[in-house]
């Protein structure tokens, strides 16, 4: 049995190689080969790279750049794509090898481009070989006029949770560069997506005339809330019940207009709106007036933070709005709250107003600037510091700066609570709130403490996280690869330590930025359409 | 362009006719316009009066915008008279006109309506046939008060943005002809504009006495009480003899502006010294020459006193005292002295343009303490006469300067009567080539002259202090031990300014030291000289030499410095490339090549010298500015009431806020501190000093403004004659509104502040609170004050109803 599964778990793929050594098992396509289908060269050929391969080390000339080492998967998840650079021109050809820590045999696979993909049967093979201990992927490069010849190496590691995921993502994809304009609000796509599935994730909602943007659903996923712009009215809130078919109208619609203003001020947005985790209320920024900037800049196009605000709550039973005690202090800008999953506590980002960045503040103008996230950054810095107050049925509190996630010479923003209530995962920039080049995620105690920079965190931008309903894991985006920003996963244990993340390349598109990515806890047939009938 | 002409023409003559057409309809309806006389000798029990009962309302709340020169449309309510004249499309200030226009001075330029008619001025009561429905139907001041009430403004935070508030907005002055067009296109439009209406009451006292007809009684002719101290006035004025006739002039061409009062009158009864036709006795039939020193076209004339009749409004208010004393002064200062006057000088503009010239008979010296005596009222002139009007006109000076003069003992300058008279060429002023529109060769020419006047008045120095030893500080005026009028301040309001006694607010960036010839030249300059009917070129020109009588003045200032610190200085006052050039080509360190015998031991000689005077000038250096310079934690006016010390402690602290952050701040705020005992209520302006990198260049402020350096002073009372905002706070509060305001930064944090303690245009007790203002002014001044002007009370913010878009 034991060399049956040996045999059984030697895989090869033959890439097609025209004039190769192994142009004998090739029929000119990938295709997963049997071993037991393997030629006798073929299996010499590898006998034999493996064998050169042992006496030489990992080199800087060939690296792997996906999966990221130490990266933890979730056991439903569909196969990823294995990339790698190899920089040695000698290289012409590679030899994948999967490793596993137990008994398995490895997995062989060989390629002519840099990347690899296992089908289904193999990914499966290699997640249940790696959730005890982890897999080694070894990527060999081999330069074929001289059969056998190691040219590169590297390796890494990856291993599979035992914790699934158990939701579906929901998110937007924006066409860059960011424009503004029915035209350009109509190419907006949403999309359901199932970590598990080999398909580009549903389109749910498309078409829309006006702009729409920050969401959430309830922690029973029954209810969905979406900032619309329905009716042109800046500060419509959508709240509905979570179906298959989602026909909203003025019924569904709140507007945090309706929430009386100071007669200076434009009108709200109702920005940064969350529901309440039960769907009984919605906390948003209100009286608010913000920076917008449309940049030079193709992967930061834009620069936007409010420059002043409060917060008020909304009951969704009593259709009432409140200010929130607390986080209404027309001498800071307070915005981007986040309810702990109980709902006792709301974290919210507060700053100096900056209100001097407007040339007229009773004509607020989105700003086109020639220049670079860099240059704005430098001309337009603000920092928040996270406070806490307990909701107290909308009665609010005093204002606690968070520690770990305040006045620390940074900005702190986008609080999100864990959903056992341990912890809080925060964005931090050395200033601004969206979109930050420097943006990293950090964890804290959610009553504050020492925060931890964390190691899902990639080199270019990394924020707007939302944690999976079970709290395992924890899904951002990341423009680390490219500037359509990608969806990344990773997991997280009940100490708050996280992996190295995975990359959800299905969620990804070479015209489209991934954003506004949401956690639901909902399967992905939940939903099949969103759409608006009546007024838009 | 043949196109669009043609299109001009057709729309002209399209609302030419429409007029017409409305014209003629309401001939039809109510006949033709007619000469309406409207006197009457009495009124009948139970009619309105216009003096008891309409000229209290129009007052409060008509005459805040309707008075003086830059009343809109020229309508003046202050007065019957001025009701009576109705209004016009003309403009006193405009800034665009290439030709002076005729002057439309109330009460000095016409004497009937029929001749107000022919400069044309429009009718705002009605002039058609004397009915009821016709009296209402044709006014035009009723249809103003009816639009307001049938459109209330709004009394919501913010006043819509449909009301124009700016200086110069556009005027439209409707006739009763045109105002349903009016009335359909600015339905919020009707009076009061952009503040509240009329209370019913005040409205139907109004319309009740333009039904009645608009009647006035005649005014009664002067008392004999009044006569009496009037006539020795009027005697010495018209004295016959040569050196009386001289003296007269002197006097008339400095005091033509003053609201004359006499001590023994009531508070607010005010004259103006006129020149008249008629001889003492008769009623005064004044001469309406442009500027006082023009030819009065005949040749026996009189200095006579007229009444002034119209309310008085604080932004023209210049009072000048009249009593025993003054007369023994001024019989001191040129009857007494030993000189002879053998010749009158002539009216020709070229000599009467120029005081040295025009007096020189004159002893200097006493013209000298002339002015001193009353130096604010002097420079009062310069600020609340006609020229003083608008940004350009004004930021020929900082915002805030301290001014002293020279002591006329110690200068010899102000005294040498021969030496002013041999320079007196280079003492012209560009007032006797008026309307002209070559500006850059009259500049050099005036340049040139003061360059002239400036090096010899160094060789005469040179003669005199032939060691180069330099002033010291007794030097400076000390107004002889009691006379406040010894040192001032002047606060610049972007288009307007205050002149106040003593030094007040923080160390500003200049000050000013005056002597005779600069002060004379200031006045014939900027009062005497300058004709607000004069075109273009006449007020550039204005503007242009002011530009070297401040420099004058600074380094004058400069002189009593140490040598070595001056460039330095300086160079702080004129930064920018352009300032520095054209500081270095027009005003080079002329006279300031001695040293001082002041001994400094600071760093910051400026301060110093500052502190020197204030501690010289001793009793008559009006009292320690402890709100602003005070050099304790706590210190206090110990004469002052408990409420009053806290009230100054805590707001106080107002004006720690500076810089960029205070740049929303209005430039003259007035605080009422609501103390719970009515009587003893307290009044405080808060002002905005804006400061300039220099103030060599005549636009472009903005370019030059250094915000970084902006500051507020502290008032106790009033300055300012047009209040930008009101502030009501309870003295119970006065610590946490302090609070409050220092958290002012922008426009949004003081919009916050002003919405809990300013009050609005909407506000509805915006009139209560304006008068709460005036009765105090009138309670603590009850000469000096006047009414203030609304023209540039700020709306707290402009309403917005926009929403983000990206």
């Amino acid at each position: 049995m034991k060399k049956t599964s040996s045999l059984l778990f030697i895989l090869l793929l033959s890439i097609a190689m025209g004039h190769s050594a192994f142009s004998g098992d090739n029929n000119g396509d990938s295709r997963m080969s049997e071993p037991e289908r393997m030629s006798e060269k073929t299996l010499h050929q590898v006998q034999k790279l493996i064998k050169n391969g042992e006496k030489i080390e990992n080199n800087s000339g060939l690296l792997i750049t996906y999966p990221y080492d130490g990266a933890v998967f979730p056991p439903e998840i569909a196969a990823p794509v294995i990339t790698w650079n190899d920089t040695n021109t000698a290289s012409k050809h590679w030899l994948i090898m999967v490793e596993f820590s137990g008994e398995h045999a490895p997995i062989y696979a060989f390629a002519d481009k840099h990347y690899w993909e296992p089908d289904k049967p193999t990914w499966e093979i290699i997640k249940a070989n790696s959730v005890r201990g982890s897999a080694k992927i070894i990527v060999y490069g081999f330069d074929n006029k001289h059969a056998c010849n190691i040219t590169a190496k590297n390796s890494i590691r990856i291993s599979t949770s035992k914790d699934p995921v158990d939701a579906s993502i929901f998110y937007r994809q924006v066409q860059l560069p960011f424009k503004v304009g029915k035209k350009n609000f109509k190419k907006i796509k949403w999309r359901l997506g199932d970590i598990s599935s080999y398909e580009k994730p549903a389109v749910v909602m498309k078409n829309l005339s006006v702009c729409a943007s920050c969401h959430l659903f309830s922690k029973d996923g029954a209810l969905i809330s979406m900032e619309m712009n329905y009716n042109n009215d800046s500060g419509a809130h959508f709240i509905t019940k979570v179906k298959e078919k989602i026909e909203l109208s003025e019924a569904n619609f709140i507007s945090w207009n309706d929430f009386p203003k100071p007669e200076l001020l434009p009108k709200t947005r109702g920005l940064f709106a969350k529901m309440s985790p039960t769907g009984k209320y919605i906390v948003s920024t209100v009286h608010e007036i913000s920076y917008a900037a449309l940049t030079n800049d193709f992967a930061f196009c834009q620069l936007f933070f409010p420059t002043y605000g409060v917060l008020a709550w909304y009951s969704v039973d009593k259709k009432a709005f409140h200010l929130l005690p607390g986080a209404d202090d027309y001498d800071f800008v307070q915005t981007d709250p986040s309810w702990s999953w109980d709902e006792k506590h709301i974290v919210f980002a507060r700053a100096n107003t900056k209100n001097e960045y407007h040339k007229d503040i009773s004509n607020i103008q989105t700003h086109t600037e020639d220049a670079d996230i860099h240059a704005l950054n430098q001309r337009f810095p603000i920092q928040f510091d996270l406070y806490r107050i307990p909701f107290n049925q909308g009665n609010g509190g005093t204002p606690e700066p968070l520690r770990g996630a305040s006045h620390n010479g940074m900005s702190n923003y986008f609080p999100r609570f864990s959903p056992d209530g341990k912890w809080i995962v925060f964005t931090r920039s050395k200033t601004g709130i969206m979109l930050q080049p420097d943006s990293e995620l950090f964890i804290i105690p959610a009553a504050g403490g020492d925060p931890r920079r964390m190691k899902c965190n990639r080199k270019l931008f990394n924020s707007w996280h939302s944690f999976s309903p079970n709290g395992n894991w924890m899904l951002f985006s990341s423009k680390t690869n490219t500037p359509f920003t990608e969806i990344f996963l990773t997991h997280i244990d009940k100490n708050g330590v996280d992996s190295p993340p995975i990359c959800l390349s299905r969620f990804s598109d070479n015209r489209y930025a991934a954003n506004v990515p949401e956690f639901v806890n909902i399967g992905p047939e939940a939903i099949k359409k969103i759409r608006i009938v009546g007024r838009r | 362009m043949k196109k669009t002409f043609l299109f001009f023409i057709t729309a002209l003559i399209i609302l030419a006719g429409c007029t017409a057409y409305r014209a003629a309809k309401l001939d039809k309806k109510f006949g033709p316009v007619q000469t309406v006389d409207r006197r009457v000798d009495f009124l009948a029990p139970g009619e309105i009066s216009f003096y008891d009962d309409v000229q209290p309302i129009l007052e409060r709340r008509c005459d805040v915008c309707h008075g003086c020169y830059d009343a809109p449309c020229q309508l003046k309510l202050t007065c019957f008279e001025g009701i009576e004249r109705g209004g016009t499309k003309k403009l006193v200030y405009d800034t665009s006109r290439l030709k002076r226009v005729k002057p439309t001075r109330l009460f000095i330029d016409a004497d009937s309506v029929e001749k107000w008619r022919r400069m044309e001025f429009h009718p705002v009561l009605n002039e058609r046939d004397q009915t009821p429905q016709a009296n209402l139907e044709n006014s035009v001041v009723n249809m103003m008060l009816e639009l307001k009430k049938e459109h209330p403004q709004p009394t919501t935070e913010l006043l819509p943005a449909a009301f124009d508030i700016s200086l110069d907005r556009k005027q439209e002055c409707t006739t009763a002809e045109d105002f349903n067009e009016y009335k359909k296109k600015y339905p919020l439009w009707g009076m009061p504009y952009a503040l509240p209406g009329l209370t019913d009451k005040e409205h139907k006292t109004i319309v009740d006495w333009l039904i009645q007809g608009a009647v006035v009684t005649v005014r009664p002719k002067m008392s004999d009480q009044a006569k009496q101290v009037i006539d020795p006035w009027e005697e010495f004025f018209n004295g016959s003899s040569l050196k009386q006739q001289l003296v007269s002039r002197y006097i008339y061409e400095h005091l033509f502006i003053a609201h004359i009062h006499f001590d023994s009158f009531p508070d607010r009864e005010f004259y103006r010294l006129v020149r008249s036709e008629t001889p003492p006795g008769e009623p005064v039939v004044e001469i309406n020459t442009d500027r006082p020193y023009d030819d009065p076209g005949i040749e026996k004339f009189y200095y006579r006193f007229r009444k002034i009749e119209t309310t008085i409004v604080v932004k023209n208010h210049t009072v000048y005292r009249m009593n025993r004393q003054k007369m023994d002064r001024y019989r001191q200062l040129f009857l007494q002295n030993d000189y002879e006057v053998n010749k009158l000088p002539s009216y020709d503009p070229e000599t009467a343009s120029n005081p040295f010239k025009t007096f020189a008979d004159l002893p200097a010296g006493s013209r000298y303490r002339f002015l001193l005596d009353d130096a604010q009222f002097f420079y009062m002139g310069f600020i609340k006469g006609p020229v003083c009007r608008g940004q350009v006109a004004l930021n020929v000076i900082n915002d805030h300067f301290f001014v002293s003069f020279f002591d006329p003992k110690k200068d010899t300058i102000s005294n040498d009567t021969t030496f002013l008279a041999n320079v007196s060429d280079f003492l012209d002023l560009p007032a006797e080539r008026e309307s002209n529109i070559k500006i850059m060769s009259i500049w050099w020419d005036y340049y040139r002259k003061q360059k002239k006047y400036l090096d010899a008045k160094g060789q005469y120095l040179a003669k005199l202090d032939p060691d180069k030893r330099g002033n010291d500080i007794t030097h400076i005026w000390n107004g002889d031990g009691y006379n406040d009028n010894a040192l001032l301040t002047v606060f610049r309001h972007f288009d307007s300014a205050s002149v106040v006694k003593g030094f007040v607010g923080e160390i500003p960036k200049t000050g000013w030291v005056i002597d005779f010839p600069l002060f004379e030249r200031i006045h014939y300059l900027l009062v005497a000289g300058f004709n607000v009917y004069g075109n273009v070129g006449h007020q550039l020109e204005t503007r242009l030499y002011m530009d070297f009588l401040r420099m004058e003045g600074e380094n004058n200032f400069l002189s009593f410095l140490p040598n070595d610190k001056r460039k330095e200085i300086r160079a702080e006052w004129y930064k920018g490339a352009r300032a520095e050039f054209k500081s270095h080509l027009q005003n080079p360190f002329r006279g300031l090549k001695w040293d001082t015998q002041i001994v400094y031991t600071t760093d910051d000689p400026k301060k110093e010298f500052f502190e020197k005077i204030h501690k010289y000038v001793g009793p008559a250096a009006n009292a320690n500015d402890y709100l602003n310079r005070c050099p304790e934690k706590n210190c206090v006016d110990e004469n002052s009431s408990p409420l009053e010390q806290r009230a100054d402690l805590a707001l106080r602290k107002m004006t720690r806020i500076r810089g960029p952050e205070i740049q929303v701040v209005p430039d003259v705020t007035f605080i009422h501190v609501v103390t719970g005992d009515k009587d003893n209520d307290l009044a405080y302006t808060v002002i905005r000093n804006k400061a300039l990198s220099n103030n060599s260049i005549m636009f472009s402020e903005e370019r030059r403004r250094i915000v970084d350096d902006d500051t507020l002073t502290l008032v106790k009372g009033y300055v300012g004659s047009y209040p930008n905002a009101f502030c009501r706070v309870h003295i119970e509060q006065i610590e946490d509104v302090v609070e409050d305001f220092l958290k002012i930064k922008d426009q949004l944090s003081y919009y916050n502040f002003a919405r809990k303690y300013a009050i609005r245009r909407t506000d509805p007790s915006f009139w209560t609170e304006s008068d709460w203002h005036y009765e105090k002014f009138l309670k603590d001044e009850p000469v000096e004050a006047g009414l203030f002007d609304m023209y540039r009370f700020n709306r707290i913010a402009l309403k917005s109803d926009s929403q983000f878009k990206w």
